[in-house]
């Protein structure tokens, strides 16, 4: 870091000088997922204080989430999540000490996007798909 | 009396203080850990939302539902305090970096009690 407005050495290169490359989407990417994802998660403790509380508590739930405004937030999450979870395996494998070569990297930064926006999609297909085949007894 | 000190006393105990490692062994242990535990309860509440209040509450109360949710949000919440710790440590500095890190803790370890909490009591109530 700089020690002052007269100092003339070269600041460290962020995203306004750098053009922008695959592998920097997704490691970008991979921060904001998770930070997304810890706002999901505290949807997750209220779905399992909600269902422990009541029926009635956990309908009221289940009808904000299953409500359009709902259903985008709750496709952010899956999509974030399935990025997340994708996007980990490579820092796994970086951690091996594979996957560093630059035509790889870049592969499997387009590969992980890729698979997470087609997992999603196959998720929430499933899901409408049971919702048709077993309606169950509640009207969400 | 700071002039006695060795080079080597001054910066002991300061830093990651000997917990550097630990956070982030225990970062890739929990993302281990939640690569096999996500995809097995999304597929079981995949199975079970559809079929409305009773059914959910059978499987949260079951001991394959109970030991799954109780390992993920362990995991969960585990592996994503670790993470907003980084997040916060980047881009925030002073006492409202300190502020952020008490916040992400106690959040964290709140949200995992509350998760806790409802699972065993769904377990032994159902």
């Amino acid at each position: 870091m700089s020690s002052g407005q007269n100092d003339t050495r070269p600041m460290s290169p962020f995203t306004t000088i750098w053009r922008w490359h695959v592998t920097m989407v997704t490691s970008i990417l991979h921060r904001l997922s998770g930070v997304v994802l810890a706002a999901g998660s505290v949807l997750i403790a209220l779905w399992l204080l909600a269902l422990a509380i009541g029926e009635k508590q956990y309908d009221q739930l289940m009808s904000v989430i299953s409500s359009w405004p709902g259903q985008i937030i709750l496709f952010a999450f899956t999509l974030a999540l399935f990025f997340h979870l994708l996007n980990g395996v490579r820092y796994l494998l970086w951690d091996s000490g594979r996957g560093f070569e630059k035509s790889t990297a870049n592969l499997t930064s387009w590969l992980v996007m890729g698979m997470a926006v087609i997992l999603s999609l196959a998720l929430w297909a499933a899901g409408y798909w049971m919702l048709e085949a077993f309606p169950g007894q509640s009207n969400y | 009396m700071a002039k006695l000190q060795t080079p080597r006393s001054k910066i002991t105990g300061l830093g990651a203080s000997g917990h550097g490692t630990d956070h982030f062994l225990v970062q890739r242990v929990t993302a281990i850990c939640l690569l096999v535990l996500v995809p097995f309860v999304l597929f079981q509440f995949l199975a079970a939302f559809t079929s409305g209040y009773d059914a959910v509450y059978i499987w949260v109360g079951s001991w394959l539902g109970s030991i799954s949710l109780l390992a993920l949000s362990t995991a969960m919440f585990w592996h994503l305090r670790l993470g907003l710790q980084i997040a916060i440590e980047d881009y925030f500095g002073g006492s409202f970096r300190m502020f952020l890190l008490l916040l992400n803790f106690l959040g964290c370890l709140v949200l995992w009690l509350v998760s806790v909490l409802s699972v065993l009591s769904i377990f032994f109530e159902g």
